[in-house]
C-alpha cells in the first residue's frame, strides 16, 4: 500500500474507533507546490487526505493550537478529552516532543501517525528557477518536478535542486515519536547536519554581520517565520509587546534585526529545524541559518539535540552546576 | 491626447531622459523574485509578470516617521519630495494605488506624506499579454488593460513600445520628450494581444453578486471552515497592494525621538484587542472573514462599488497554508 | 447639526497640536480618574458634545479620550482620564503648565439635531460618564431647546462617581431630575441609593413617550438596561450609546476600528441601536 493509503487507512481507524475527535493531515491545494493543512472529523473525511512532497508549514502546531483552545473551552471536559490525531513528518513529530517537555499537553492527548521523510520541495527555491506566477502546473514523480510554464516551456527540476535546505541536511527521517509509522525505512543523508553554520562560523565577523545585514534588509516585518514556527507559541510574544517595548516596529535593519535575533534566542536549544519559517518567509531569506549555528553551540556545549526524547532534559531551562560558563547570559 | 511610440532599442535612453526629472523605476530581478528598483542601465522586463511585493510601499512605506520629537514638542517629519516614475507597474498594482486615495486623502482628512508621494509618481502601466494561473483581476473589476491607475499605458508591440497618456501627469512625461506621435489604428493594434488576454480571462463571478454574498454570509461557518489553518502570519496583508492598515508607535530616548507609523494588518490577533482585553474579533475566522469583507464588501459598500481586492493573486502564491482567496469568494456564493 | 471640523487636522491629520494642562482634578476616591483642563495654543475648537480627541505624550504614544466638557463653557477643554495603560498613566504624571499634545476634534456627536424639542433621558455607568457630561452641560446651558431631562448615574461605590460637586449642584436643580445610584456604598459615606443602574431606570420608569435614551456604560450595565428601555416602550431608534473601539489613527485611515462598513473613529463613536443593528455584531 502506497503512503497516502496508508495515512489514510490509519487515520480513518482511529477516529472510526473514537479514540480520536480529530485528525490532521495535508488536503490538495488550490494551486501548484501546495498542499495544505486539513482538519479531519469523521473517518469518511479522511478520503479527503494527501500526501505529496510540497511544505506548506508543519501540523504540529496545530496539535499544541487544538489542545490549548479546547482546554480553555468552559464546557471541556478532561475526563472525556479524546485524543488529536495528527500526520508527522519527523520534524513534526520532534516538534511534539518538545511540545510535551513543555507541558503543552501529554503524550496521552495524541495519536501521532509518523511517517518517514526523504523532505520536502521549498517553493522558494523553485522560484529562483521558476518564478511563482510563471508556474501553470507541476508533476512530480521519479524524485523530479515537471513543471509547465506560463509561457508553455517545461522544465524539470530534480528533487535534489529544490529540496528545503532544512531537509537536505536532516539526518532524522524517522519520526522520534509515534504510535505508527508509514513508509519504508529512509537512509539518513551522509551529511554534517551543522555544516551550514560551519560555514557561517568560518566567516570574518565583519563578514558574517555584512551578510546578517543584507538578508535583513529584505524583511517586510510581516512575522510569517515566528507564525509558521512550531516552537513559536508564546501568548505575546516579546515582539509584540508594548509596554515596554522591547524592539522598534521599523523595517530599519536594527529593528528586523532585534525581531529576529530575539527569535534565535527563543529558539536555541528547541528548534527541531523544520524550515516552516523559511518556507513561509516571504522575501526568501534564509532563516534557519542562524538557528543551526545556536543549535550547534546547544549541541557542542550540552551534546543534546531538540525534540529527540521527551525523557532527556532541557539544556537551558535545566540548572546542572556543571553546565559550561557559556551557557549563562 | 495622442499616443506616442518609441522603438524598444530606445527605451533606456527615453528612460535616461526622465531621470534628468525623476527618479525611475523599473522591475528588476532580486533574491527574492522581482522587484521594483532604480533604473541603472538596461531595463530588462523579460518574463517579468508581477514583482514579489507589491507597488503600495511607493505611497505608503513599509514604515515612516511621522513626528520627530524633543520632550513635549514635535515638528512633523519632513516629506519625501522625489518625483519618480515607475515604468512596467501593472494594471492591478496601480489600480490598489489609486483606490488608498480613498483612505489617505479623502474629503475629511488628507494625509500630506501619502498625497505628496502620490502627487509626485507617475505610473506607466505596462497592460499585461500573459496572466498568471492565480491572476484574477477581470473578476474584481480591473483587467489586463485596465486603466484605472495609470498615468500612461505602455502596450507592448513587435518591435515598439506604444505609450498612451491617461492622465495629465502622464501627458506631461510624454509630450516633449520627442517621442513618434501614433495613429488610433496603431494604438489598437498594439494593445490587442493585451485585450485577446482580457477576453480570455473569464470572470470567476459576477462582482456585485460577490460583494453581496460575502456579506450574506457574514453568519456562516464557512469563515471557521476557511480560516481553521490560518497562521494568522500576515504575508496575506503585507504582500496585498490593497492592504493599507497600519499601527502607530512612539520610540525615544530620554525623551527625544520619533512617532512613526508602520504596516499592520488584521490577520494578527492585537489588532483590534482593547486595553480591557476584549476582542471584537476574538480567532482567525473573524479575522479571515474582515479581510475578505473589507475587499469585497466594506470598502466598495464605502466607495461606489469599487472592489478592493484588485485580483493579482500575491495572498494566494504567498500564503503557507494555500487559503485562496477566489476559493473564498466562490464558497461564498455558493 | 454639522460636525465641526478642524482645519489644520484636515490637512494634517496624524499631527497633534499643543494643548497647556491649566489644572487637574482628581476624580475619584481611588485617584485612577483624573480630569485635565487643557488651553490650546492656538485658538480654540468647535466642537459638540460626544465628539473625542487623541491625547498624546511623545514618547509614549496617543489614546482616543472623550471629551467631558462642554462648548458652552468656554474654552478649555476637560477630559476625564482613567489611568490604565502607557499613554493615561503618562497622562496621570502630568502637572499644571505642561503641556500635551491633542488632536481632535474626532468623530461624531451625540445626536443633538434629533434630541431638540424631546424629553432627554441620560443612563451612565462608571466613567463612561465623560460625554454625557458634556451633552447635560450643553442641555443645561441651552435649556429652552429640550423637554424634560432625566439622568441616571450609577457607579461601584460613592468614591467612583466623577464630578461630585457638579452632581451635588444638579441634585438641587429645577432644570433635570437626577438619579445618582451606587451598586453598594460599603464603608463609605452614602446617603443615597444603592442598586444597579438598569435597576433604578426601571424604578423610575423615564417615559419613552416623544423621548430619547442616550446609554453609555460598562457593557453589562448596557445588557441590562436595554430590555428596562424596551419594556418602557424605547424604540431602538430611541435609544443611542457611544462605542470605544482600539484606534490609533481617529481619522478612518489606520483601519482597525471598523464594525462592518462604519469605522467608529470617523462614524461613530456615537450610534443608535437602530443604526448597529443593521451592521454586524463585532465590536
Amino acid at each position: 500500500m502506497d503512503i497516502n493509503e496508508s495515512i489514510k487507512k490509519e487515520i480513518a481507524k482511529v477516529l472510526a474507533s473514537g479514540d480520536a475527535e480529530k485528525a490532521i493531515g495535508y488536503e490538495a491545494g488550490t494551486i501548484p507546490l501546495a498542499s495544505r493543512p486539513v482538519f479531519i472529523r469523521g473517518p469518511e473525511d479522511a478520503e479527503r487526505l494527501v500526501w505529496e512532497p510540497y511544505r506548506s508549514g508543519g501540523l504540529a502546531r496545530y496539535v499544541q493550537q487544538y489542545i490549548r483552545d479546547r482546554r480553555r473551552d468552559r464546557d471541556f471536559d478532561a475526563a472525556e478529552a479524546k485524543k488529536v490525531a495528527v500526520v508527522a513528518r519527523p520534524c513534526d513529530a520532534r516538534a511534539i516532543v518538545n511540545y510535551i517537555k513543555e507541558k503543552q499537553f501529554t503524550r496521552d492527548d495524541i495519536y501521532v501517525v509518523g511517517v518517514n521523510c526523504e523532505g520536502v520541495i521549498d517553493r522558494n527555491k523553485v522560484y529562483e528557477r521558476v518564478g511563482p506566477y510563471d508556474i501553470k502546473g507541476v508533476e512530480f514523480a521519479d524524485a523530479s518536478l515537471l513543471i509547465s510554464q506560463r509561457s508553455g516551456d517545461e522544465v524539470k527540476l530534480t528533487l535534489e535542486d529544490v529540496l528545503a535546505s532544512a531537509c537536505a541536511r536532516c539526518v532524522h527521517r524517522t519520526p522520534p515519536l509515534a504510535d505508527i509509522v508509514i513508509g519504508g525505512e529512509v537512509t539518513a543523508p551522509d551529511v554534517d547536519p551543522y555544516a551550514v553554520a560551519a560555514e557561517h562560523e568560518a566567516k570574518l565577523v565583519d563578514e558574517r554581520w555584512s551578510w546578517f545585514a543584507e538578508e535583513m534588509e529584505r524583511c517586510i516585518r510581516c512575522r510569517a517565520c515566528r507564525q509558521a514556527c512550531p516552537m513559536c507559541y508564546c501568548e505575546t510574544c516579546f515582539a509584540d509587546q508594548t509596554n515596554p517595548p522591547w524592539i522598534g516596529q521599523t523595517a530599519l535593519t536594527v529593528d528586523s534585526m532585534g525581531f529576529h535575533v530575539g527569535r534565535l534566542f527563543h529558539m536555541a536549544g528547541r528548534c527541531v529545524d523544520c524550515g516552516a519559517c523559511e518556507a513561509a518567509c516571504p522575501v526568501d531569506i534564509p532563516l534557519t541559518v542562524l538557528n543551526r549555528k545556536l543549535d550547534k553551540l546547544v549541541c557542542e556545549l550540552y551534546g543534546y539535540e531538540a525534540g529527540l526524547d521527551v525523557e532527556e532534559k532541557a539544556p537551558l531551562s535545566t540548572y546542572n552546576p556543571d553546565d559550561p560558563d557559556e551557557g549563562f547570559m | 491626447m495622442p499616443a506616442y511610440k518609441i522603438g524598444k532599442g530606445k527605451l533606456d535612453e527615453f528612460l535616461a531622459g526622465i531621470k534628468k526629472h525623476y527618479a525611475v523605476y523599473a522591475p528588476a530581478r532580486g533574491p527574492e523574485g522581482w522587484r521594483f528598483a532604480p533604473v541603472e542601465g538596461q531595463v530588462e522586463l523579460d518574463g517579468y509578470l508581477l514583482t514579489r511585493l507589491s507597488a503600495k510601499e511607493f505611497v505608503t512605506p513599509i514604515y515612516e516617521t511621522l513626528i520627530r520629537f524633543d520632550g513635549r514638542t514635535g515638528e512633523p517629519a519632513r516629506t519625501e519630495n522625489e518625483k519618480r516614475l515607475i515604468f512596467g507597474i501593472r494594471p492591478c498594482d496601480a489600480r490598489a494605488v489609486r483606490l488608498f486615495d480613498s483612505v489617505f486623502a479623502n474629503e475629511s482628512y488628507v494625509d500630506p506624506a501619502y498625497k505628496a508621494r502620490r502627487s509626485n509618481t507617475v505610473s506607466v502601466v505596462t497592460a499585461c499579454t500573459e496572466p498568471a494561473p492565480t491572476c484574477f483581476c477581470t473578476s474584481t473589476g480591473g483587467g489586463p488593460v485596465d486603466e484605472f491607475g495609470a498615468d500612461v499605458m505602455a502596450y507592448e508591440a513587435e518591435s515598439d513600445w506604444v505609450l498612451k497618456p491617461v492622465t495629465d501627469k502622464g501627458e506631461e512625461v510624454l509630450k516633449d520628450a520627442g517621442l513618434t506621435e501614433v495613429a488610433d489604428d496603431e494604438l489598437k493594434k498594439a494593445a490587442a494581444p493585451a485585450e485577446k488576454a482580457t477576453a480570455e480571462m473569464k470572470p470567476l463571478w459576477d462582482i456585485t453578486e460577490a460583494q453581496v454574498a460575502v456579506k450574506d454570509r457574514f453568519g456562516d461557518g464557512l469563515w471557521k471552515e476557511l480560516a481553521d489553518r490560518c497562521l494568522g502570519c500576515g504575508v496575506c496583508t503585507f504582500v496585498c497592494p490593497s492592504c493599507s492598515c497600519f499601527d502607530v508607535s512612539d520610540e525615544g530616548k530620554r525623551g527625544r525621538g520619533r512617532r512613526y507609523r508602520f504596516w499592520d494588518g488584521c490577520m494578527f490577533p492585537i489588532f483590534t484587542l482593547h486595553a480591557s482585553g476584549h476582542n471584537p474579533r476574538e480567532s482567525q475566522a473573524p479575522r479571515y472573514r474582515q479581510r475578505v469583507l473589507h475587499k469585497f464588501n466594506y470598502f466598495p459598500e464605502r466607495n461606489d462599488a469599487l472592489n478592493l481586492c484588485v485580483g493579482c493573486g500575491r495572498c494566494v502564491v504567498d500564503c503557507p497554508v494555500n487559503i485562496d482567496i477566489r476559493e473564498a469568494v466562490a464558497l461564498a456564493l455558493g | 447639526m454639522e460636525l465641526p471640523k478642524n482645519p489644520g487636522l484636515t490637512e494634517a491629520p496624524m499631527y497633534p497640536a499643543v494643548a497647556t494642562v491649566e489644572r487637574t482634578v482628581v476624580e475619584t476616591a481611588a485617584a485612577d480618574l483624573k480630569s485635565f483642563y487643557l488651553k490650546l495654543e492656538n485658538g480654540r475648537w468647535d466642537y459638540l458634545p460626544g465628539q473625542f480627541a487623541e491625547l498624546s505624550i511623545y514618547g509614549e504614544g496617543e489614546a482616543p479620550i472623550g471629551i467631558a466638557s462642554s462648548p458652552t463653557e468656554g474654552d478649555l477643554l476637560m477630559f476625564t482620564v482613567f489611568e490604565t495603560g502607557r499613554v493615561s498613566r503618562a497622562l496621570h504624571r502630568t502637572s499644571p503648565g505642561e503641556v500635551i499634545g491633542i488632536r481632535g476634534p474626532l468623530g461624531n456627536a451625540w445626536p443633538l439635531d434629533g434630541l431638540k424639542g424631546k424629553n432627554v433621558v441620560v443612563i451612565g455607568g462608571g466613567f463612561a460618564f465623560t460625554t454625557q457630561r458634556s451633552l447635560v452641560r450643553y442641555i443645561l446651558d441651552n435649556r429652552g431647546d429640550y423637554e424634560d431631562l432625566v439622568v441616571v448615574y450609577g457607579a461601584r461605590s460613592p468614591g467612583g462617581l466623577l464630578y461630585k460637586p457638579e452632581l451635588e449642584e444638579w441634585k438641587k436643580s429645577d432644570a433635570m431630575t437626577l438619579y445618582l445610584t451606587v451598586d453598594a456604598a460599603g464603608d463609605e459615606p452614602w446617603d443615597g441609593r444603592e442598586g444597579f443602574v438598569p435597576t433604578v431606570v426601571g424604578e423610575e420608569k423615564p417615559s419613552s413617550d416623544n423621548a430619547v435614551a442616550l446609554v453609555c456604560g460598562p457593557p453589562i450595565m448596557i445588557k441590562f438596561t436595554l430590555p428596562v428601555l424596551d419594556e418602557l416602550g424605547f424604540k431602538p431608534e430611541q435609544v443611542y450609546t457611544s462605542l470605544e473601539m482600539r484606534m490609533k489613527c481617529g481619522v478612518g485611515m489606520c483601519g482597525r476600528c471598523n464594525i462592518g462598513p462604519k469605522y467608529v473613529c470617523v462614524d461613530g463613536p456615537v450610534f443608535s441601536f437602530a443604526g448597529l443593528a443593521e451592521l454586524p455584531a463585532e465590536y
